[in-house]
């Protein structure tokens, strides 16, 4: 199992304002898969629109990368700048 | 960190850029300064009324006009599908970015383009869009963020529900999203603290301000291709943005990076290069399109105004305990301000346990806003570092040491989530609190301000190819606009890598048929992302002088190493073999396999976060309210500077824009919402003599996932001088404005109301 | 409208062109003659990019009249340097890193070698107040007023 964290906002949104979800996934397609099939919407969401940090680094397109139970996974908005 | 030597023979060094000599002998071709064989101008007709229903168009005397040879409206473009896509950082509706570019229903600002001509002389395109007769109905109008938030506001768009929120919105309205992140429990933090500051806070819109107009050459041809010469942050972005608004193939349009006279995250979307595009197809000719300095600041760029609600609790001795923001941001005309960036930057450079930010998204009948320099960043942590200024002040504590006492290290969480890896914020309190500044005593009518910020930093796509010619020389390309010496950080990072002399390369921004998709220039992510793909294509390179090398010496490739720019025996066993140079290797190429090169093409992923302090003294005229900025210092944690002379420069520039925002810069509209401060006489960005030296202090914290420790540096110099220029304001005067800008009648006003 | 037929030095060259009444020297410049490093930021006089000397004297060039430049002397950064030998404002603008984007730079190199030619021991103070009229985003002018100042004092020992 891997622990992803949302934004309260997010949480609110999707998962009844529970803002740490475990799902079963080695990387971050199956992460979305399953958090997909747990909470509609939301790795549809994620996918689209959202930035997803492991372990302090942020992505903004995530994908391929694997994942653990020790990963700290959040998920953020996208960032761009000026 | 990689294995580094620790001195470096050209990083680090203030080299002279490549592009230099052309920009100070008024060589360099920038946006306008293209001129085509055959070459029409164009001209954009705009609408006066802040929100007005087009009722019709009609075209037909400017069609007529001798000389014209175009006429577009909306109805000669596409019409695109609400439908957000995926497009770099952010999703764009391209529904929304077709109505900035050409109105097609409504008029949601005045400034919005709603027609287009081309003509053979400037002249005559400026008559046949006076003839150009457009029928209006004129709709209320909303302006201001907390006015359009308003049960009775007129609603920009009756199709927007409000997103972020459950259940979904049933009234349509100008809020086009919430967002909130939290830590903890932020009442049971105000709960445990012994001071909680509430405070409320306006910002007002400001510009970018670059001082090169949107210029673009475009040139159709009769089979479909297209060339597009303009000045952007990114010429892929103009390719994919022009690709999809009028279905042209990516591959039929080469757009070429003009010099870039300046963008600070203005020019990170199209406005005329479609126009031009579909001037020219209409025309048969290259057409020319230039934005007049009116049109820049009613059509173009500029950020949010905004309003804000900061709380912030803390123990007696400084801990603090809770945090609470809630911030609205101003969009303009269509979804997508910098709200979210906003909320995450806002509490970012403490440690703290509890903590709540809520942000909404707001349109209102002005420019849509695009990247301003940290997006939304300046806004929320001037309302942050006020209230923490404040706090300090009321409990007695040295404002560096309470920032220092709840400051972010590595390993603490920030609001938005994410724990922070390798960080300097420290290192930059540390150093401010160093400087001779901050010990200088102060005169009457005197004060000053620190303020501390923060910023990401982003990574991205960007490709290099390094290609090694014949006589040794290296020509170095990759697609990222250089906005201000980024060829020399490229150039140096790769003569640093390959071990060869900075001169002998040659850098160049090459066009989108020339390189792969490069993210735009912004983020403050060239000298990271961009400086990652160089020195991974001069690895590229290396691997293959090694193995051209090992080819001549009938050895492994593996007995072959490279060291300042030789190959070299990798020891004695290998063989005893004069080292050959990258010349010497190139001289041979021919037979040893072909030309020579390396190239990477990357998404590059760990930018590393910055932080800056800055020190801001000023004195107060009681009798004008004028403000004069007597000394500044700015501390940034750069990671590396691979150009410390261009570091400096971002860090003296930001800080300078921050200054011009927190005292003099202000969009002002009339009672039709029509911008009355259109030029820069009225609308005032700092000069020369407005200001002292910026005195730039670079920390260096590398970022542990860069070659050379690039952390980025563009951004985070225009958070701190919001804050700290007005907690300098407030120690002269003993007044907290709490309002942006501080011009002369508003200081002047609150040291009245004070007696 | 009938063309105007001015002849007028630029550069320390005899030139020639035909211009419309109302336009200005800035866009005579960049669109009759070809020299587009005069740039153009506002065109009302507020931000310097397009100044140049006329008959030894600094001016905005979008305020100025093709016709007006007739039987005058012009000068342009296309004229500053001497062939491959930069000026030591050029030179020192490198060296120092006094410009980003570099779009202000024309504008300012040549207000400042205009004070730099009547004065060569400027104080900060001078220097500021003198470019105020060329406006720069990028810089924070810090650099700018260093170079300036800088070169003024090599020309001083020179």
């Amino acid at each position: 199992m891997v622990k992803v964290t949302l934004s309260s906002g997010t949480a609110q949104q999707f998962t009844n304002g529970v803002t740490e979800v475990n799902v079963e996934a080695k990387n971050v397609r199956q992460m979305f898969k399953a958090l997909e099939a747990n909470f509609p919407g939301l790795g549809e969401e994620i996918q689209t629109s959202m930035s997803v940090a492991i372990d302090g680094v942020i992505l903004p397109d995530p994908f391929l990368e694997e994942v653990t139970e020790a990963s700290e996974i959040f998920v953020l908005p996208k960032i761009g700048g000026g | 960190m990689n294995e580094q030597p620790k001195q470096f023979k050209w990083v680090g060094t203030r080299a002279i850029r490549p592009d230099g000599v052309d920009k100070v002998t008024g060589r360099a071709m920038y946006g306008a300064d293209l001129s085509l064989p055959g070459m029409v101008e164009g001209k954009v007709v705009r609408s006066p009324h802040a929100h007005a229903r087009i009722i019709s168009i009609d075209t037909s005397k400017a069609e007529a006009l001798n000389g014209v040879t175009a006429v577009i409206t909306a109805a000669d473009m596409p019409v695109a599908d609400s439908k957000p896509v995926a497009s770099g950082e952010a999703m764009i509706n391209f529904k929304d970015l077709a109505n900035n570019v050409l109105a097609r229903e409504k008029a949601l600002y005045e400034g919005q383009a709603v027609a287009a001509v081309a003509a053979k002389t400037a002249d005559i395109a400026e008559q046949a869009a006076a003839l150009i007769v457009v029928n209006y109905e004129v709709l209320p109008h909303v302006i201001d963020v907390m006015e359009a938030i308003k049960e009775d506001a007129p609603v920009l768009h009756d199709d927007m529900f409000t997103g972020g929120v459950k259940p979904k919105p049933e009234k349509a309205s100008n809020v086009a999203n919430r967002v909130e992140f939290a830590l903890g429990d932020a009442d049971a933090g105000f709960a445990a603290a012994d001071l909680v500051i509430e405070r409320q806070f306006t910002t007002e819109p400001v510009h970018q301000g670059y001082i090169e107009p949107h210029a673009v050459v475009a040139d159709m041809n009769p089979d479909g291709k297209v060339d597009v010469f303009c000045s952007s942050q990114g010429h892929f972005m103009v390719r994919a943005f022009c690709s999809q608004l009028l279905h042209i193939e990516m591959s039929k349009i080469k757009v070429t990076a003009a010099e870039i006279g300046g963008g600070f995250g203005g020019k990170t979307t199209v406005y005329l290069e479609p126009l031009a595009i579909m001037l020219s197809r209409k025309s048969g000719r290259p057409v020319r399109m230039t934005m007049s300095r009116e049109e820049v600041f009613r059509g173009s760029g500029a950020t949010s105004g905004a309003a804000m609600t900061i709380k912030m609790g803390a123990t007696k001795d400084g801990k603090i305990t809770g945090a609470y923001a809630e911030l609205y941001l101003q969009a303009g005309a269509f979804p997508g301000s910098p709200v979210g960036p906003a909320a995450m930057t806002a509490f970012a450079p403490y440690d703290l346990a509890n903590v709540k930010v809520v942000g909404f998204d707001v349109v209102s009948n002005r420019q849509k806003v695009v990247a301003y320099r940290a997006p939304g960043a300046p806004i929320s942590e001037y309302g942050v570092e006020s209230v923490v200024d404040e706090l300090a002040s009321e409990l007695g504590i040295d404002p560096i040491e309470i920032r220092s006492m709840n400051g972010a290290k590595e390993g603490t969480q920030a609001a938005y989530g994410v724990k922070f890896g390798t960080i300097g914020f420290q290192e930059t309190l540390d150093a401010a609190k160093a400087t001779e500044h901050f010990k200088t005593p102060l005169g009457p009518n005197q004060g000053r301000g620190v303020a501390s910020g923060f910023w990401f930093n982003i990574g991205g796509e960007s490709c290099a190819g390094i290609r090694i010619n014949e006589d040794g020389s290296i020509s170095l390309t990759e697609g990222s606009p250089d906005i201000g010496g980024s060829r020399a950080s490229m150039a140096l990072m790769a003569a640093e890598t390959l071990g060869v002399d900075y001169n002998k390369i040659k850098p160049s921004v090459v066009d989108t048929d020339a390189t792969g998709y490069h993210f735009v220039t912004g983020g403050s992510r060239v000298t990271f992302a961009t400086g990652m793909a160089v020195v991974e294509a001069s690895k590229a390179a290396i691997d293959e002088l090694r193995a051209r090398a090992a080819q001549i010496w009938d050895v492994d490739v593996e007995g072959v190493v490279w060291e300042d720019g030789h190959a070299k025996p990798a020891s004695t066993n290998v063989g005893d073999f004069e080292p050959m140079s990258l010349a010497e290797l190139a001289k041979v190429a021919n037979k040893t396999g072909g030309p020579i090169s390396g190239h990477a093409d990357i998404n590059a992923k760990g930018a590393g976060p910055a932080f800056g302090t800055h020190i801001c003294d000023v004195e107060v005229d009681p009798d004008t309210g004028h403000v004069t900025v007597l000394r500044y210092t700015a501390v940034q944690d750069a990671g590396r500077a691979i150009h410390p002379g261009y570091v400096e420069g971002q860090i003296q520039g930001g800080a300078v824009q921050g200054i011009g925002w927190a005292l003099n810069e202000e969009y002002i509209y009339d009672e039709n919402g029509c911008l009355e401060n259109a030029g820069f006489l009225d609308y005032r960005v700092p000069v020369a003599s407005d200001l002292p030296m910026i005195d730039a202090i670079i920390v260096e914290v590398p970022n542990p996932t860069h070659p050379f420790g690039v952390r980025g540096v563009g951004e985070v110099p225009i958070i701190p001088p919001l804050a700290a220029v007005s907690n300098a304001v407030a120690a002269a005067t003993g007044v907290r404005f709490n309002r942006l800008p501080l011009s002369p009648p508003t200081i002047l006003a609150g040291i009245a109301a004070k007696k | 409208m009938a063309k105007h037929h001015i002849t007028t030095t630029i550069n320390g060259e005899e030139a020639e062109y035909l211009c419309e009444p109302q336009e200005t020297l800035l866009d005579v410049l960049r669109d009759q003659v070809g020299l587009t490093g005069t740039k153009e930021g506002c065109s009302s006089g507020d931000c310097g990019a397009c100044s140049v000397m006329l008959d030894g004297r600094l001016v905005c060039s979008c305020l100025v009249l093709g016709v007006e430049a007739g039987g005058k002397s012009v000068e342009t950064i296309e004229g500053m340097a001497d062939g491959e030998d930069l000026h030591p404002l050029q030179q020192k603008f490198l060296e120092e890193a006094a410009l980003q984007c570099g779009f202000c730079t024309p504008g300012v190199l040549i207000a400042a070698k205009a004070l730099l030619d009547t004065n060569n021991n400027p104080t900060e103070t001078e220097v500021r107040y003198w470019l105020a009229g060329n406006l720069c985003r990028c810089t924070g002018y810090d650099k700018i007023i260093r170079a300036v100042m800088d070169t003024a004092a090599d020309m001083r020992g020179a």
